[in-house]
């Protein structure tokens, strides 16, 4: 059922496709050709290094090995996540890299065990592919949930200032701000679970129907991946934002002004 | 130019705290206490001290702010601070509350020195009207509901004392379904004054908290909070209404009491 391969003429053939936005970027002075030419690259080094370590990966399959290039994958989401949210990466790295591994850990397992039935839990062909479908969306719910949490408590200082001076317990004083960005993070996840199959076919399930899988099996895999998604999301931006008020919040319930210097 | 500009501050609010003390001590001369030297000492004899600032102060990147501030409110007095705009009164309340931790000196509540522990007991016995009144958004109502949630206020909830309250400072049935968002500044600040109220503790930071409203208002606002001898009151207020007979006047960045 394999599909065909691509032969390395007929990937040439894919990039003279690219002349196309370098006319255009010509044309209209757009000045993204180097840009473009830059990006495609880069991407192009990325995957074919990906590819072969991958092989390499799937033929070896051993279980201690593909743990270890799922750690490497969530440090490296976590970090991105951090960074891109204007935060002091240093005081969230911890707390946000154990959300989002316990998270998407337990419920690919949760997948491959019960809704998949794998004999092997951590296939790497399994593992591998997943993680990076999970991380690649827990990751942005992370990046606006977090930084949505505490931009908003800086925001608003006085009125969660006030709440304190009303005796609420530190927990009493976030949850206001825990709920909003809580529900900002899942938001996109949520509209996109309730347009998929009308406006694109995922790219999961393209790959799987291109791969030579029927329309009817490539839905359900797709039903169980978006289900996994909202999931891990909502949990792991929980659990990171819940976990780092342990390094970012003062025992007097103020949050460390050293987390809004980024790169402190 | 900086430097002096600090150093003439820092004089100046020596000359205060000097006057201050001078103030306390007349004070116990009166009471017939026996006591001149400081009336940091003064506090501890008469036992039921609320608020102490012990040369207390507070610069913010390096400007000074407060500086040796020394001052002691206790039970059931009324003082009232006054002093130019920025010169770091709510300062000293947000010290208390611990949301500003002072550079020096020391702060004490019920004679204990305010540390962490001690803010958040500050926080559950103490009410604080801040000048800026910000309760969130949505309804006034659920705000409230959300205040009344926090475990030290749950027994807190009276239908009947609110609408009594709301009555007393003119707020309408209908501004409970009103955005708070939306509220004019006076509806604001008696939101705020009867949470505060309501919360029923006997210390109260009042920070500006009649600026906003018509003389009729303030007067009721005042009375309101003067006619309960056993409450301890440390007022910020510009407003002439609150200098009324046993309320004393604490004045603060200047060389003269008036």
């Amino acid at each position: 059922m394999a599909n065909p391969d691509i032969s390395i003429t007929s990937l040439i053939l894919c990039f003279l496709l690219l002349t196309i936005p370098l006319v255009i970027s010509y044309r209209m002075k757009l000045h993204i050709a180097w840009r473009t030419i830059y990006s495609v690259t880069r991407m192009t080094v990325q995957l074919f290094l990906a590819g072969i370590f991958l092989t390499f990966i799937f033929d070896l399959n051993s279980w201690i090995l593909n743990l270890v290039w799922v750690g490497v994958m969530i440090s490296f989401a976590s970090y991105t996540a951090i960074k891109s949210a204007d935060l002091n990466v240093k005081k969230l790295f911890m707390p946000i890299i154990l959300a989002i591994a316990f998270s998407n850990l337990a419920v690919l397992l949760y997948l491959n065990k019960f809704v998949i039935n794998l004999e092997n839990l951590l296939d790497a062909r399994y593992l591998i592919p997943i993680a990076g479908m999970l991380l690649g969306n827990t990751l942005r719910g992370n990046v606006v949930g977090i930084g949505d949490f505490y931009s908003d408590i800086k925001r608003n200082e006085n009125r969660y200032l006030y709440s304190l001076s009303l005796g609420a317990g530190m927990y009493e004083a976030v949850l206001p701000y825990l709920r909003k960005s809580l529900k900002t993070a899942v938001k996109p996840t949520l509209a996109n679970i309730a347009s998929v199959g009308i406006v694109a076919l995922p790219g999961m399930m393209t790959g799987q129907i291109l791969g030579g899988a029927s329309p009817l099996v490539a839905i359900k895999y797709q039903i169980a991946i978006m289900i996994a998604i909202y999931v891990s999301t909502l949990l792991s931006t929980t659990l990171g934002i819940l976990t780092s008020f342990r390094t970012t919040f003062d025992e007097y319930g103020l949050v460390n002004k050293e987390l809004y210097e980024k790169n402190a | 130019m900086q430097d002096e500009k600090t150093m003439d501050k820092l004089a100046e609010d020596k000359t205060t705290v000097n006057e201050l003390a001078g103030d306390k001590i007349i004070k116990n001369e009166l009471t017939g206490s026996e006591l001149t030297e400081s009336k940091i000492t003064e506090c501890e004899l008469t036992g039921d001290e609320i608020i102490r600032y012990e040369n207390a102060g507070i610069s913010f990147g390096g400007k000074e702010v407060i500086s040796d501030f020394s001052l002691c409110v206790l039970r059931g007095e009324k003082i009232l601070l006054r002093g130019k705009s920025g010169i770091g009164k709510s300062t000293l309340f947000k010290m208390l509350l611990g949301f500003e931790k002072p550079s020096e000196g020391t702060l004490y509540y019920k004679g204990k020195p305010v540390n962490a522990q001690v803010a958040w007991e500050v926080r559950r016995e103490v009410s604080y009207v801040s000048q800026d009144m910000d309760l969130g958004e949505g309804p006034v109502k659920n705000l409230l509901d959300e205040i009344f949630s926090y475990r030290p206020n749950r027994e807190k909830r009276n239908p009947e004392r609110l609408n009594s309250l709301m009555k007393e400072f003119e707020l309408d049935q209908d501004i409970l379904i009103k955005n708070f968002e939306n509220l004019s500044g006076g509806e604001k600040q008696r939101i705020g004054i009867l949470i505060a109220l309501m919360l029923e503790r006997d210390v109260f930071l009042l920070d500006e908290v009649t600026s906003a409203l018509d003389s009729e208002l303030k007067k009721k606002v005042v009375d309101h909070f003067l006619k309960h001898k056993n409450w301890t009151l440390f007022i910020i207020s510009h407003d002439r209404e609150w200098e009324r007979d046993g309320v004393e006047i604490v004045e603060i960045g200047k060389d003269s009491l008036s």
